[in-house]
């Protein structure tokens, strides 16, 4: 268990750093920004570092505050200027269909409310169970199913028929 | 085209193709976050208004001296050596004058740290850290004029008082593992009702303030006595979360509320019953986009306004009126304001604490030199007359003195 110093932290942050980059990037959709995401996260958790040994389940601590950094920077919309093309305007046709299909995927995830969009991604891309998606988001079970349920309406409303779903089986 | 399929396999099969690994070599510097967290950890500025988790940079690096070694609590309080200063003082003196600091006793502890106190400043309430192996639970302590006048032990972990009134009233918190809001009054320790919650602040009638629900997404809430079921206090329609943090003697209430998808910001509940947001200041001709309360007295509040821009958050300092609804930017050497006193006088924090009095005339309280090491102050309590602060230092090694400041 963490005892608060640094060696420990520096340990911790090792060990754990490609899974955070990796559900940053599940996220937010983009290396750089996954990087800013996770520097965000081990930044703050050093700042709290001190009294981590109270904390019971330390990776949830530290993937609820991921996800919070992620909500924070959506919520003060400093990464809307970069974010992949809009529906309105999907990559070119000659683009490789998967890419096209990730590119369209992605800009209009990345309209839906954060919320939601956290919720989705953590329950389907990360494969999380309600209950940790809502312990990292700080509500209950209850709102995760809902907001699953109006985050997957919203994107559906978002794509149209743009997305045809080739691969479920 | 998703008629044969739930909603849960539908959305996996739709967003199968963002699964992936993020490419190229990760940009994250370990040491970097080190060395920005430290100096967040002082600052203390990511913790905004919910001062709950307003961490303390500290760590249970208490060494390894017994808390036993703390004296019973004493039925009489010990003579005052330094007598409290008193608020009907004839002439208030124009500036606080003779600052001296002491280090509260802690009866042997290395470390130990003041969360709150009380308006006449003879009150002040800590918390200590024992030893490296009490684990979670933390020894809160009550000092009465300088000295230890109990110790108080709650359940569950990371226990705190947060205020103090000046019959010995204290209010806080503790998580079990959800926050529990807790009282202490005449020797007993009883919880609030209401469920998960915590108690933020209590004035002289005792009535206290916080919030209900979770840490971070609570409600604010009221309990008008400690054994009164909360209320909860009115919000604007789309409030998502909010916190009462502080209460007036005349029972005007502070706090903060959140809309859904946006920060918080300053807002007050008043004995006339009215409620409404702070209005946010002007801050060199721009609109601030947040005003960041920290405390209220006597019809004044003070605290700090937000600005974000593009790549970047700045801060400037406010004291506010609730009669005239104007604000007063305070100079940066006032320091990030932490307190106000009934008479309007001002303390902040800057490389050490100051008092901002009339005039905007500032006063650098003094350092507690025998910490070794650079030292940084953050201050939890100042008294009406504005002339007793208590706090706590924090420096290399992560060691805390908890502190008082007297003025004449």
């Amino acid at each position: 268990m963490a005892d608060g110093s640094d060696s420990d932290y520096v340990a911790y942050v090792h060990g754990r750093a490609t899974a955070l980059r990796r559900t940053a990037y599940l996220l937010c959709g983009d290396a750089h920004q996954a990087d800013d995401l996770v520097q965000e996260t081990i930044t703050k958790l050093y700042a709290r570092w001190a009294r981590i040994g109270r904390v019971e389940n330390l990776d949830g601590y530290v993937h609820s505050i991921l996800v919070r950094a992620f909500l924070d920077e959506k919520r003060r919309g400093w990464w809307k200027v970069r974010l992949g093309p809009p529906p309105e305007t999907p990559a070119p046709p000659a683009a490789h269909p998967d890419v096209e299909e990730r590119t369209v995927l992605r800009a209009a995830l990345s309209q839906v409310p954060a919320r939601q969009q956290a919720v989705l991604v953590l329950r389907f891309l990360c494969d999380q169970p309600v209950a940790d998606v809502a312990r990292a988001l700080g509500c209950s079970e209850g709102t995760v199913k809902s907001q699953t349920s109006h985050g997957l309406a919203a994107l559906r409303r978002i794509l149209g028929d743009r997305i045809q779903i080739g691969s479920i089986q | 085209m998703t008629n044969n399929l739930d909603d849960d396999r539908y959305a996996a099969a739709l967003l199968r193709p963002l699964a992936g690994e993020p490419s190229g070599t990760p940009r994250i510097d370990v040491a970097r976050a080190m060395a920005e967290g430290r100096r967040r950890r002082r600052s203390r500025w990511w913790a905004s208004g919910a001062a709950v988790v307003a961490l303390t940079a500290t760590t249970a690096a208490g060494g390894t001296l017994a808390f036993s070694a703390v004296g019973r609590p004493s039925p009489e309080p010990r003579p005052v050596a330094t007598p409290a200063p008193s608020v009907t003082a004839a002439a208030p003196p124009a500036r606080p004058r003779d600052c001296r600091v002491t280090r509260l006793p802690t009866g042997g502890v290395e470390k130990a740290l003041v969360t709150g106190g009380d308006p006449s400043g003879r009150w002040v309430v800590g918390r200590s850290y024992p030893t490296l192996s009490s684990g979670a639970a933390r020894p809160l302590l009550i000092w009465k004029d300088g000295a230890i006048a109990e110790t108080v032990r709650i359940g569950g972990s990371d226990q705190s008082f947060e205020d103090i009134n000046s019959r010995g009233v204290a209010v806080g918190l503790t998580f079990e593992p959800d926050a529990r809001p807790y009282a202490y009054s005449n020797g007993k320790v009883s919880q609030l009702k209401g469920g998960e919650g915590v108690a933020m602040a209590v004035n002289d009638a005792g009535v206290a303030v916080g919030s209900l629900g979770p840490v971070y997404e609570g409600m604010p809430a009221r309990w008008d006595s400690l054994t009164a079921q909360p209320r909860k206090l009115p919000v604007p329609a789309g409030t998502e979360s909010g916190e009462a943090v502080d209460i007036d003697e005349a029972g005007n209430i502070l706090g903060t509320i959140a809309a859904k998808g946006k920060e918080k910001s300053g807002y007050l509940w008043l004995t006339d019953g009215t409620h409404r947001r702070m209005p946010l200041p002007d801050v060199d001709g721009t609109k601030a986009t947040m005003f960041w309360p920290e405390s209220i007295r006597n019809g004044w509040v003070v605290g700090r306004s937000v600005i974000d821009t593009e790549r970047e958050r700045s801060f400037a300092y406010f004291r506010y009126r609730i009669e005239t609804a104007r604000y007063e930017r305070l100079p940066m050497r006032s320091g990030m304001p932490d307190g106000v006193a009934a008479n309007g006088w001002i303390i902040g924090t800057a490389q050490r604490p100051v008092i901002t009095s009339e005039g905007n005339v500032t006063t650098m309280l003094p350092g507690y030199a025998k910490a070794k090491g650079r030292q940084d102050y953050l201050v939890e309590s100042f008294s009406d007359d504005g002339l007793t602060a208590a706090g706590y230092s924090s420096g290399e090694g992560l060691s805390n003195h908890p502190l008082l400041w007297r003025c004449r």
